[in-house]
């Protein structure tokens, strides 16, 4: 059945969509060796998302995490509740490996407006899962303790440096 | 004679009667169920049924849907309706009903946003010509304040259900009495594909608060062998369903393209 047909008739049906509120289809393949969790994050500018210091890079929100339905090397299908409207902006897979502490992003995304992924009602049905297969390689997540002893040790090397002087 | 003697007399000959009479017997067993459906939301109905006196053909949709508890108005806009989806020349198309007052289930004309812009005029056919078979699903939209249940009935069948399911999007149900478990049916021809995969067939389960809905895939030939030719949940993890369907509500069935068509046949060959 075409789903674009499918959508306009189901869109026509509803006459007002109920909520604003989206459901993401997504799911992974191919995910690499480590991987213990997968997440999924919208990112407002679109560009692939970081962790700094244990913390997201600006425009970053976290819709799902510690999702571990994994076979293999494949993430099975999930649907995640998006409650907030966009009109911009895309969704990516980030991969986690808490015991090397490390993570990895899907080197594609997911548009804010597509529509065989997202569904906007109940009766617009994901007919398609957001599924990428390429991340990249793994990176070091810095913990706060670790990022502060580097700033305490970059602080005493400095005075100890205009001691000397 | 008394009157006591005379009512004696008559309840005495009504019983000898009564006794000389063979037990009527038959296949004609009219039956009806009640279906949650709340109000000011969509519910997906499908009935058990097929037409009353007339053993394995497709009921009338006005016969089927019993209005009574529903909300009847002169406007469409403030009844109950009901919402079918069928196909035309163009493709799937639905067609819609609503329960005017005195006169039950009545045709809405509509127009159909086409993919291009244009629109397209639908004119259902009378409510007591449209056949629905049995299995087959459709929607109830309940209007805010509206009562709780529908009511469905007809015959019931004697038969297997034999229902068609085609590549894409299908609205089914199985027509069975009670509530159901999607495990404990018979689905042969159903696609799954070593676990999981883009080629797995998926049934939609209306949560029926307005929300998404619950999703199951097909499992098979993956390594949680135990999952091996069920429906599963995966999101978070993998798992069972965890509740039975109540008997009259439908769910939509995903056959992805390429798995072709095949007959749903629950209660076996």
């Amino acid at each position: 059945m075409n789903k674009t047909v499918l959508t306009a008739c189901l869109v026509f049906l509803t006459g007002v969509l109920a909520s604003q509120a989206v459901v993401i289809g997504w799911a992974a393949e191919s995910v690499p060796t480590g991987t213990e969790y997968a997440s999924l994050v919208y990112v407002a500018d679109g560009n692939a998302p970081s962790i700094n210091n244990n913390v997201w890079s600006p425009g970053v929100e976290s819709l799902a995490w510690n999702v571990n339905a994994f076979e293999g090397t494949t993430l099975f299908p999930q649907e995640t509740t998006d409650a907030t409207t966009r009109n911009a902006g895309a969704y990516y897979v980030v991969l986690f490996n808490y015991t090397d502490g490390q993570y990895a992003v899907s080197q594609s995304s997911l548009a804010w407006n597509d529509t065989a992924s997202i569904s906007t009602s109940e009766f617009d049905i994901i007919t398609d899962y957001f599924t990428p297969n390429s991340f990249t390689g793994w990176a070091p997540v810095p913990e706060p303790s670790t990022a502060m002893l580097l700033v305490v040790g970059a602080a005493v090397a400095a005075l100890r440096r205009r001691k000397h002087m | 004679m008394k009157k006591g003697w005379i009512t004696f007399a008559v309840v005495a000959a009504a019983g000898l009667v009564h006794a000389a009479m063979d037990p009527v017997e038959g296949t004609n067993v009219v039956g009806f169920v009640e279906i949650p459906a709340a109000a000011a939301k969509n519910t997906i109905v499908a009935v058990p049924f097929e037409a009353c006196m007339q053993a394995g053909v497709a009921s009338k949709l006005s016969d089927l849907v019993a209005t009574y508890g529903l909300t009847h108005a002169s406007d469409p806009g403030s009844a109950d309706q009901l919402v079918v989806l069928t196909t035309d020349a163009t493709g799937p198309i639905y067609y819609y009903y609503y329960n005017q007052t005195g006169v039950g289930w009545t045709p809405i004309t509509t127009e159909q946003l086409m993919p291009d812009g244009t629109k397209k005029e639908l004119t259902p056919p009378a409510a007591s010509t449209f056949d629905i078979a049995r299995g087959q699903g459709f929607w109830i939209k309940r209007t805010a304040g509206a009562g709780s249940s529908v009511y469905v009935k007809g015959q019931v069948s004697t038969a297997k259900q034999s229902t068609t399911i085609g590549e894409g999007l299908n609205l089914i149900s199985y027509a069975g009495l009670t509530a159901f478990d999607l495990n404990d049916l018979d689905w042969a021809g159903a696609v799954g594909a070593n676990g999981i995969s883009a080629t797995t067939d998926r049934i939609l389960v209306s949560k029926g608060d307005g929300t998404y809905y619950t999703t199951y895939h097909y499992y098979t030939g993956g390594s949680k062998t135990q999952f091996n030719g069920k429906w599963v949940t995966t999101t978070g993890g993998i798992a069972l369903p965890a509740a039975d369907i109540p008997a009259g509500q439908g769910f939509w069935y995903y056959r992805r393209s390429g798995n072709g068509t095949f007959t749903f046949k629950p209660d076996g060959e």
